[in-house]
């Protein structure tokens, strides 16, 4: 099940507030709530449904025991049932095509060794929870072992599991204690309710529109003009921008209603002014979960460079099993460390400059998010003017979606607009009914809206 | 601070002004604007908007004498491919629509006393087993019709619990199905253009274009080619509930009971699906071809099966298996005609 469908949001949203604030239940709600993420995992395939419930169990059972803490043995056994799931379902076809030379489905999606595979949704984002969670126990940096309950909701909690925020336990832990007292203000219903809007509006208005007009484009690679292409790489830098930043705003919309305050994870990413500062303020969760998990254990600065491309290059292939992602990740890497050895050059630039170079060069890397390599080639020929046209430049339609999306990424502070208005009636009224009308166009528009991009990381 | 309910109540306001706005009939009559043959396009346009100016056509103008009833298997059939005589003819066929809408349909027209005096029913081939409600009637006469089949289904005997229920979800499967048909950008915006629109809301198309006629029937241009079908129709699992469809029945014979004649067919296959199943029925279709039968002599309606001999050889092109051509059709009705003895056909 997904945000953006009118199944989660008239019935099974709905229904699981209604259980979770139903006083008889409030002794119960970790359960349920645990109950109603399964519903909302397994709906789309029992096998995944089952396949997180074990890793969960397994986890759980193996980091209970305290002989883990300062244990490598144990922490290996904890996160082996997981890393094995993750490398089965999203890395067995990459490994098995790459050393077979053989071409498997973009993106490494489907392999046909033992019959057709298909990547659970957000399988990288519940893996490096887990993972987190058992380097946490080994470190001994929890301050109290969860009960299978709490354990459990942590991980699958519906509104984070499938795209993240890829939380620590020690950032829920109070919220999971004090679940069964919690009690819902009018404060945070407010709070909720512009998330969510704002989100839906990201993900259904912008991000998809701005998808639907780049189809022509992104079939035909090497017919573009270098407009059309120019297009495609802005285009689809605010597209997959607005997707993702709509599911965390609706995330954390869902999280305020049932008690949770997840962390912000997008700061204004392309108002960074050179590849490290976007490194922070895109998918903060992610950043700090390979500093913290990856980057400081493999030695930290001491090995400045060869750690930064490291860790980018595990990056790209947390994204996708593919080298076009693994080149991803080390085009950030090289666009880090041309920062960290160029930054007195970089920084004597305009701060306008600096803001426009790493946009621009950050949204030249996503394209290697839509294209294989042969696409990648004859899209960067197309980008220079070099291929035969043959698909007509975007239309006026298509622009002023580019225009609008320009306008609302660099305009429009979301977190700003989410808050709580007090005291000015006219104010707050003009939000309400703004709200109600960005819910009824996304309701509107919904039927066509796609899936999540990042769900299939 | 946002209150939720304000929130939710201005929701839903703002989501009823956008089923208002995409389900706004406009004012002009596509079917009372005759030029020199040219037919206007309704493509566009939403089922239910078109099921209203059908209506609203047929309140504006005199008893029509023979009315064709039925869904996209019958609405490519007009005034060309029948010989009407002086009679007054109408396509009264909304395109996905099923028997059940067929019925309620003409008892609405009764009501106002707009039902022709002879009613074709087209009843879609049992093989199909096509057995909708009403999407095409707006709000009050959809939910009024769903508090008739539940009344019926407590009041009759032959209206099992089990159909009942089917029945229930059926209203229900009804309303969603509606609502996602209605509320879409493209019901909206075509709603939106029609409200804006200062002159004539509908285009007219050239003849070789698809485009509906004043008859209420809609044309479509004739292939070139034949099509050989090599394969039979994948017959449908059991739908018709016989309480309900044996109900319907009745409900026809009321109306002829009050003066409407009317004429029920089975919508033919094309010839080969036709003879095959003609010879080999599935058991869902036998039984409800059966009860149709029955339920017809019972209650002395004309009705006729689809036998697939009186089709062959007619020529005409297939679309598909299942939507005859107006001209294979038009000769059959022609004969179902001839038995009818209308006064202003002879």
């Amino acid at each position: 099940m997904i945000f953006n469908q009118f199944a989660f949001l008239v019935v099974f949203l709905p229904l699981v507030l209604i259980a979770f604030y139903v006083p008889q239940f409030h002794r119960i709600r970790i359960h349920m709530l645990v109950f109603a993420s399964l519903i909302f995992y397994g709906i789309s395939g029992l096998e995944h449904a089952l396949g997180l419930v074990a890793s969960i169990i397994w986890v759980f059972m193996v980091a209970r025991s305290p002989r883990i803490v300062g244990n490598k043995g144990r922490l290996a056994l904890s996160i082996l049932l997981p890393a094995l799931a993750l490398f089965y379902y999203k890395y067995l076809g990459f490994f098995v095509s790459s050393l077979s030379g053989q071409e498997v489905g973009r993106e490494g999606e489907t392999f046909n060794l033992f019959g057709d595979v298909i990547l659970p949704a957000g399988v990288s984002f519940f893996t490096f929870q887990l993972v987190g969670f058992s380097i946490d126990r080994y470190r001994g940096s929890l301050s109290e072992f969860p009960d299978f309950g709490r354990f459990a909701l942590y991980i699958s909690f519906f509104p984070q599991l499938v795209a993240g925020p890829i939380l620590r336990y020690q950032q829920v832990a109070s919220t999971l204690s004090g679940l069964t007292e919690f009690r819902l203000y009018p404060e945070d219903v407010s709070r909720a309710i512009g998330y969510i809007c704002l989100g839906l509006a990201a993900k259904v208005l912008i991000a998809d529109t701005l998808g639907s007009y780049q189809v022509a484009y992104i079939n035909q690679p090497g017919s573009l003009s270098s407009i059309s292409a120019f297009y495609v790489v802005f285009a689809y830098s605010f597209q997959i921008y607005f997707d993702f930043y709509g599911y965390s705003l609706i995330a954390i919309g869902l999280g305020q209603l049932f008690g949770f305050k997840f962390p912000m994870n997008f700061r204004l990413p392309y108002e960074a002014k050179n590849p490290r500062e976007f490194w922070r303020r895109w998918h903060i969760s992610l950043s700090y979960w390979i500093r913290d998990y990856l980057y400081l254990p493999l030695g930290g600065n001491h090995q400045y460079a060869r750690n930064i491309l490291f860790v980018f290059a595990v990056c790209g292939l947390w994204h996708g099993a593919g080298w076009t992602f693994v080149i991803w990740g080390l085009y950030h890497g090289l666009l880090v460390l041309t920062f960290h050895f160029g930054n007195n050059l970089w920084n004597a630039l305009p701060a306008i400059i600096q803001c426009t170079l790493t946009f621009g060069l950050v949204s030249l890397g996503w394209t290697l998010f839509i294209f294989d390599f042969a696409g990648i080639k004859a899209f960067l020929l197309s980008l220079i003017g070099r291929s035969e046209v043959g698909v007509p430049n975007p239309d006026l339609e298509a622009w002023m979606g580019l225009l609008l999306a320009t306008v609302v990424c660099f305009g429009v502070r979301f977190e700003r607009v989410a808050e709580n208005l007090t005291g000015n009636t006219v104010a707050v009224t003009v939000r309400t009914i703004m709200f109600a009308i960005l819910f009824a166009a996304t309701l509107l528009f919904l039927d066509r809206s796609q899936t999540f991009i990042y769900f299939r990381f | 601070m946002i209150k939720p309910f304000r929130f939710l109540f201005l929701t839903l306001c703002f989501t009823i002004a956008i089923l208002a706005v995409a389900q706004y009939v406009p004012p002009e009559d596509p079917f009372a604007i005759q030029n020199n043959n040219k037919l206007v396009s309704l493509d566009e346009i939403s089922l239910p908007v078109l099921a209203k100016l059908k209506v609203r056509h047929v309140k504006s103008q005199p008893r029509f004498d023979i009315g064709l009833f039925g869904n996209s298997r019958s609405l490519n059939v007009g005034i060309h491919d029948l010989s009407l005589g002086d009679c007054k003819f109408f396509n009264f066929s909304v395109p996905s629509e099923s028997f059940r809408f067929t019925v309620a349909n003409l008892e609405r027209f009764h009501e106002i006393g707009k039902a022709p005096r002879l009613a074709l029913i087209s009843i879609d081939h049992f093989e199909l087993q096509h057995y909708n409600n009403p999407i095409s009637f707006f709000a009050p006469t959809r939910w009024k019709m769903a508090i008739e089949d539940i009344k019926s289904g407590f009041m009759r005997d032959e209206i099992r619990s089990i159909d009942l229920l089917r029945m229930g979800w059926r209203h229900v499967w009804i309303e969603i199905v509606r609502f996602k048909r209605t509320f879409t950008p493209a019901t909206f915006f075509k709603g939106i253009s029609h409200l804006l629109s200062s002159s004539s809301t509908f285009s007219f198309v050239s003849p070789l274009s698809i485009g509906y006629q004043s008859d209420g029937s809609r044309r479509v241009p004739v292939p070139a080619n034949k099509k050989e079908f090599q394969t039979l129709i994948k017959p449908a699992q059991h739908q018709i509930d016989t309480g309900y469809f044996k109900y319907d029945i009745e409900r026809l014979a009321r109306l002829q009971k009050d003066g409407i004649q009317v004429v029920i067919y089975e919508s033919p296959l094309e010839p080969k699906s036709g003879l095959f199943f003609h010879n080999q029925p599935t058991p869902q279709a036998s039984r409800s071809r059966s009860t149709f039968v029955r339920a017809c002599a019972r209650m002395g309606l004309n009705c006729y099966t689809a036998d697939p001999r009186r089709f062959i050889g007619n020529g005409g092109f297939w679309v598909n298996q299942t939507h005859p051509p107006s001209s294979v059709l038009g000769f059959y009705l022609n004969n179902l005609l001839d038995e009818s003895q209308l006064a202003c056909r002879r």
